[in-house]
C-alpha cells in the first residue's frame, strides 16, 4: 500500500507546488525559507495523507497546512515570518470602508505608463497592506484559490473573504494613488 | 444596477466570484457607464500586474522543485521505515527512485511537452463539476457569440471562433478565463435543454487528445471521452483545442467544438 499512496500523493501535490512556493514567499523572508516552508508543509500533509480519503483532499487543504506551519514558525521565531497570519480569535473587527464609495483616484497616465507604474510599485503597495488583508490577496491572486477555498484556508465565511478582499483592493488602490502623486506633494503631505 | 452597487461588487466580479445574475447585471452596467468601465479596466490591469509581479518569483523556482521532490521523497521514507520489512523497504526504494525519475522527466521534459490526454479530459470533468457547483459564474456575460469570440481572442491572444446561435440549440451565457493545471484557458458557458455545458478552449501545444477515443468524421474528426456520467467531446482546429463537457451525450456537444 505504501507505493501507491506515495505515488498518488506526489501526483496530487505536483500541480500545486509552484503556487505554494509563490504564496510561501509571501509568508517568509527569503527564498530558502520559502522552500523550507513548502517542504515542511508537504511533509506534514504526507503524514496526514490517507488513500482511503484521497477524494476529499483539495488544494485548499495544502494551503491550510502551509498557513498553519507559517503561523507556528511565527510563534516560535517572530523574525522568520513576515506575513503574519491571524487566527480568527485574534482578529479585531475594524470599521469597514463604505463599499459604495468611489475608488481612490489615480493620477492620469496612458496605458503603457500605467503598466510600467504598476510593475514598479505594485509589490510595495501590496506589502503596505495590513497582514490580514494582504493574506487574502496573496492566497487569492498568488495562490489562485477561489474565495471559497480562501475561506476554507482561513476558517472564516466566504462573505468575510469577499469583504476583506474588497477592502484590501481598495486600500491597494489608495496606496497606489499615493505613490502616483508627484514627490513634492507627497513630501509636503507627510510633513504636515 | 447603480454605480454605487457596481463599486461594491466590482472586485468579486473581476475575480469571477459573482453569481451569474449579478454578473450579467454588472456587465450590462459597464457597457452603459464609461466611468465604471474605466474603473473596471484599472482594477483588471492592477490585478494582472499583481499576478505577474508575484509570478516572477516563481520563474526562478522551476529547478528547485526537483530538489524539493527529492528531499520530500527522502523525508517520506521516514514515515514507513519503522514498520516495513526488508523486501518492502527495497520495493519502496525502487518506487521512490521511479518517482524521482518520473519527477525529473515531468519537470524537464514532460512538463514542456504535451500533457497526457488521460489527464486532460479527467481534469476537464473535475473542473466542470466545480464550475457547476459554484453557480456557473462568468466574467463576461453575453449571449452574442461574436462579442464573446472577440473577448476570448483577447484572453488567449489568438483568433477564437464560436458557433453561431443558429448552429447551437441552446443559450450562450458568457465566458471566463480559467486554467487547466497550470495552463491558461478560457471557459464558455452554455445551457442546452436546461443542462449546463462548458466549452473549454486552450492552446493545442499544451495538451494532446491521442488517448481519447477518436471518431473519424470527414476531414477533421473529433475525440470523445466518457467518465463519471460526463461526456467530453474535443476537436483541434487553428492551433486551439475546443473541448465541451456536459452530462449530455456527445451529439449536441459536437456542434460547439466544430464551430461554424
Amino acid at each position: 500500500m505504501a507505493v501507491p499512496a506515495k505515488k498518488r500523493f506526489l501526483e496530487f501535490i505536483r500541480p500545486h507546488l509552484r503556487r505554494m512556493h509563490v504564496v510561501a514567499r509571501q509568508y517568509v523572508s527569503g527564498a530558502s525559507e520559502g522552500d523550507d516552508l513548502v517542504q515542511e508543509s508537504l511533509l506534514r500533509a504526507w503524514r496526514s495523507f490517507s488513500l482511503a480519503q484521497e477524494r476529499t483532499y483539495q488544494r485548499a487543504w495544502l494551503f491550510t497546512i502551509l498557513r498553519n506551519v507559517a503561523w507556528e514558525w511565527h510563534r516560535t521565531a517572530t523574525r522568520r515570518v513576515r506575513l503574519i497570519p491571524f487566527p480568527d480569535s485574534e482578529l479585531t473587527e475594524v470599521a469597514s470602508q463604505d463599499p459604495e464609495e468611489p475608488f481612490a483616484q489615480l493620477r492620469a497616465m496612458d496605458e503603457s505608463r500605467f503598466r510600467e507604474f504598476l510593475d514598479d510599485r505594485i509589490v510595495a503597495a501590496l506589502e503596505a497592506l495590513e497582514p490580514q488583508f494582504r493574506e487574502v490577496v496573496v492566497l487569492s491572486v498568488a495562490g489562485e484559490l477561489s474565495y471559497r477555498e480562501v475561506a476554507e484556508v482561513l476558517g472564516c465565511p466566504v462573505g468575510t473573504v469577499m469583504s476583506r478582499m474588497a477592502r484590501a483592493r481598495r486600500t491597494l488602490r489608495e496606496q497606489l494613488a499615493e505613490f502616483a502623486q508627484p514627490r513634492r506633494r507627497r513630501r509636503a503631505q507627510h510633513e504636515v | 444596477m447603480r454605480c454605487s452597487e457596481v463599486r461594491e461588487y466590482l472586485i468579486a466580479f473581476l475575480d469571477s466570484e459573482l453569481d451569474a445574475p449579478l454578473s450579467i447585471e454588472l456587465q450590462r452596467h459597464l457597457e452603459r457607464c464609461p466611468q465604471c468601465a474605466r474603473e473596471a479596466e484599472i482594477e483588471r490591469t492592477t490585478r494582472q500586474r499583481l499576478v505577474r509581479a508575484l509570478d516572477e518569483t516563481a520563474c526562478a523556482l522551476r529547478f528547485s522543485e526537483d530538489e524539493l521532490v527529492r528531499t520530500l521523497v527522502r523525508g517520506m521514507r521516514g514515515r514507513r521505515r519503522a514498520r516495513l520489512s526488508r523486501p518492502a523497504i527495497l520495493a519502496g526504494s525502487v518506487a521512490a527512485t521511479f518517482c524521482i525519475l518520473a519527477g525529473g522527466w515531468w519537470s524537464f521534459g514532460g512538463r514542456d511537452g504535451a500533457e497526457s490526454s488521460h489527464g486532460f479530459p479527467d481534469r476537464l470533468i473535475a473542473d466542470f463539476a466545480d464550475f457547476v457547483q459554484q453557480g456557473r459564474q462568468v466574467q463576461l456575460a453575453s449571449a452574442d457569440p461574436e462579442r464573446v469570440s472577440t473577448w476570448l481572442a483577447d484572453q488567449l491572444g489568438t483568433e477564437v471562433s464560436l458557433p453561431s446561435s443558429e448552429r447551437v440549440s441552446g443559450n450562450l451565457i458568457g465566458a471566463r478565463p480559467c486554467r487547466i493545471g497550470d495552463e491558461p484557458a478560457v471557459l464558455v458557458s452554455y445551457e442546452i435543454s436546461g443542462t449546463p455545458v462548458a466549452l473549454v478552449i486552450t492552446r493545442d501545444e499544451q495538451f494532446d487528445l491521442d488517448g481519447m477515443q477518436r471518431v473519424p468524421d470527414g476531414e477533421r474528426g473529433h475525440w470523445v471521452h466518457r467518465c463519471k456520467g460526463r461526456t467530453v467531446v474535443a476537436c483541434a482546429r487553428n492551433q486551439l483545442i475546443y473541448a465541451a463537457v456536459s452530462s449530455l451525450p456527445s451529439d449536441p456537444l459536437l456542434a460547439l467544438v466544430q464551430g461554424e
